[in-house]
């Protein structure tokens, strides 16, 4: 059963809004997801209802947000076929990516294994240890053969991301697992651009650790979640310490809570989190199949109509390019396009480098503009990107 | 480039009146830092600017906004070059406007009334501008000036000659003003006073309580 989009959206109250008398057509989800009256309705109910501490106060309100925290943490990790204490909450993928790299006991000649084309979010993090001695080692995104051969024993974390959010292009994370493990390589994924639309099965991918956000997910602003495999963490260096990570202190000693709390320090984003697990609900709801299906629909649908009048980055085929659509008008600036978009049809899209410097800089490239797709987008505002890009061609 | 230095001016003023401009004088001012040091504008400040620009010209004539799209950088830069040219004649005139009294000392078209104060002379010979015909330097108490009023009406009845009367106890611009013709008031009435009359085509000037008929006399001989 595809998706019926104007039942759809109806849930984004900012859809039916118009700007100039035209509406909106938003098109930057690989930045933020819009969010639906459900999310936004829980994170109203915690502060109008129940807006106290959680995990300390055994008063009525702290109980409920306790039940709630712990209602939010079981919906994720059913939703990632996971076990709740293996979901830790965070406030976004780069946190959740930097709890592993500052909580690994790192030795000098150990080395980490990234793709050539990662987000500054799996880069900076890793490159930061070189004052410890590690290494950073680099393979083509997306070749399999050279990944294989860039593994050695030093290779301590294989972490790589699992669709690029500049060209939408997914690397085989199974795959690439099972040859990290065989190398006895732990793997941390990055899925902050696969979770939003694909079903992750942590069981079946099988890597280690996989950091997400919830705001590219229907999610509130300022939430993420680091899944670790049970046991992984177990040796690690708590990121951050303080209240609500131990569960007895003296003036020379503390002794640490259990996983997840450990790596969940101070008072959390009780609003943010329950709202996160409203929006895995109402993904579920509309079924993460159903969500692929229809990205790719409307991508191969912009694709046919303009892919090769404009410069394209990645392949061509769009089933191989997630919701994504990177492409640079000839003659003109990236960013020129996306405020033409911007002003003439109020078509929003991203332009730069997407937070990929390092890739284009590597390629010559200066950046793209970037349209991202999500579930509640419509082949009609497909047409409406679609014939303004041919209109701002024209300028040329 | 162009359009950076056009930005970082415009935002900077705009900045002086609204702390939502300074950002993005502080963007105008690193893009032209950069590109001034032979580096590259990171921000995409020129590019967003040509985008809103080209935008709302889309809205109205396509034509028009493809025109203004193809010639960008030479349009850019014809505005920057008037931009630095009216920069320079504005510059110019307040120069001339504090030394001399007048913003255009070559002719009439200054907009502003001398404002500097009795120190200064004239050293064009050149009214000031706005100035011309006959002009009567009073003061409003001056027992003198009060008998002088009904020949003055008078006389400018009878001739249609009608002065320009400024009053120099209370008004420290009609003040420079006279202190422009002191010289000449002078030299014709052997000290400065009021009531003084001056004919701006002659410079000869005559003072105090007089006839109708010598006023008008005056006014015959420097008309």
């Amino acid at each position: 059963m595809g998706i019926d989009s104007r039942k759809v959206r109806m849930d984004f109250p900012v859809l039916g809004k118009s700007i100039s008398g035209k509406p909106i057509v938003y098109f930057d989800n690989a930045c933020q997801s819009l969010r639906p009256k459900q999310v936004v309705d829980k994170i109203d109910q915690y502060y109008l209802e129940f807006p106290a501490c959680g995990g300390r106060s055994g008063h009525s309100l702290g109980r409920r947000v306790d039940e709630e925290v712990k209602k939010s943490r079981k919906t994720l990790a059913k939703f990632f076929n996971a076990r709740e204490n293996e979901i830790i909450f965070t406030k976004n993928t780069t946190e959740s990516i930097n709890l592993i790299a500052y909580g690994m006991r790192w030795k000098a000649g150990d080395s980490v294994l990234i793709s050539d084309k990662e987000h500054n979010s799996n880069l900076i993090p890793w490159q930061q240890l070189k004052e410890k001695g590690v290494r950073l080692l680099r393979f083509r995104f997306g070749d399999i053969d050279d990944f294989e051969s860039k593994l050695d024993r030093s290779v301590r974390l294989v972490s790589f991301v699992h669709t690029s959010n500049l060209d939408g292009t997914i690397q085989p994370a199974e795959k690439m697992a099972k040859i990290a493990h065989d190398n006895k390589s732990p793997v941390l994924l990055d899925a902050a651009q696969s979770a939003p639309h694909k079903q992750l099965d942590m069981r079946k991918l099988g890597v280690d650790f996989m950091a997400c956000s919830g705001h590219k997910m229907l999610g509130p602003s300022g939430t993420g979640l680091l899944y670790a495999k049970a046991g992984s963490m177990d040796d690690m260096r708590p990121f951050m310490t303080g209240g609500e990570t131990v569960t007895d202190s003296t003036y020379d000693s503390a002794t640490f809570e259990k996983i997840p709390n450990r790596y969940e320090a101070g008072l959390q984003h009780y609003a943010g989190i329950i709202g996160f697990g409203a929006a895995v609900e109402y993904l579920g709801k509309v079924g993460m199949k159903n969500v692929s299906e229809h990205e790719m629909k409307l991508n191969s649908l912009i694709t046919e109509e303009i892919g090769s009048e404009v410069g394209l980055l990645g392949p061509m085929d769009a089933k191989e390019r997630s919701g994504i659509f990177s492409f640079n008008v000839r003659g003109m600036n990236y960013h020129e396009v996306a405020v033409l978009l911007d002003k003439t049809a109020n078509v929003m899209i991203r332009s730069g480098m997407h937070c990929v410097h390092s890739w284009f800089h590597a390629n010559n490239l200066d950046g793209s503009a970037r349209a991202s797709l999500y579930f509640y987008n419509t082949e009609e505002e497909c047409g409406i990107f679609v014939d303004s890009i041919r209109r701002i061609a024209k300028l040329r | 480039m162009v359009l950076c230095i056009v930005a970082l001016v415009v935002f900077a003023v705009l900045s002086i009146f609204s702390a939502k401009y300074r950002p993005l004088a502080a963007e105008a001012f690193d893009c032209v830092f950069r590109k001034m040091t032979l580096r590259k504008c990171e921000t995409g400040l020129d590019q967003r600017i040509k985008g809103e620009i080209i935008g709302k010209l889309m809205m109205h004539n396509e034509n028009a906004a493809g025109f203004v799209f193809k010639h960008f950088e030479s349009i850019s830069f014809a505005f920057t070059a008037l931009f630095f040219a009216s920069l320079l004649y504005s510059g110019y005139s307040v120069y001339n406007l504090f030394t001399l009294g007048t913003c255009d000392p070559s002719g009439g078209n200054c907009v502003f009334s001398p404002l500097v104060n009795g120190t200064v002379a004239n050293q064009t010979g050149k009214p000031p501008c706005g100035l011309e015909g006959f002009v009567e330097f009073y003061g409003a108490e001056c027992p003198h000036c009060l008998k002088m009023k009904p020949i003055v009406e008078q006389v400018e009845s009878e001739t249609g000659v009608n002065f320009t009367k400024l009053e120099v106890w209370h008004n420290e611009s009609n003040v420079a003003v006279m202190q422009l013709h002191a010289a000449d008031i002078e030299r014709d009435c052997k000290f400065l006073g009021v009531p003084a009359f001056i004919g701006l085509k002659t410079n000869k000037s005559v003072c105090g309580e007089m006839t109708a008929d010598k006023l008008k006399q005056f006014i015959l001989e420097n008309g």
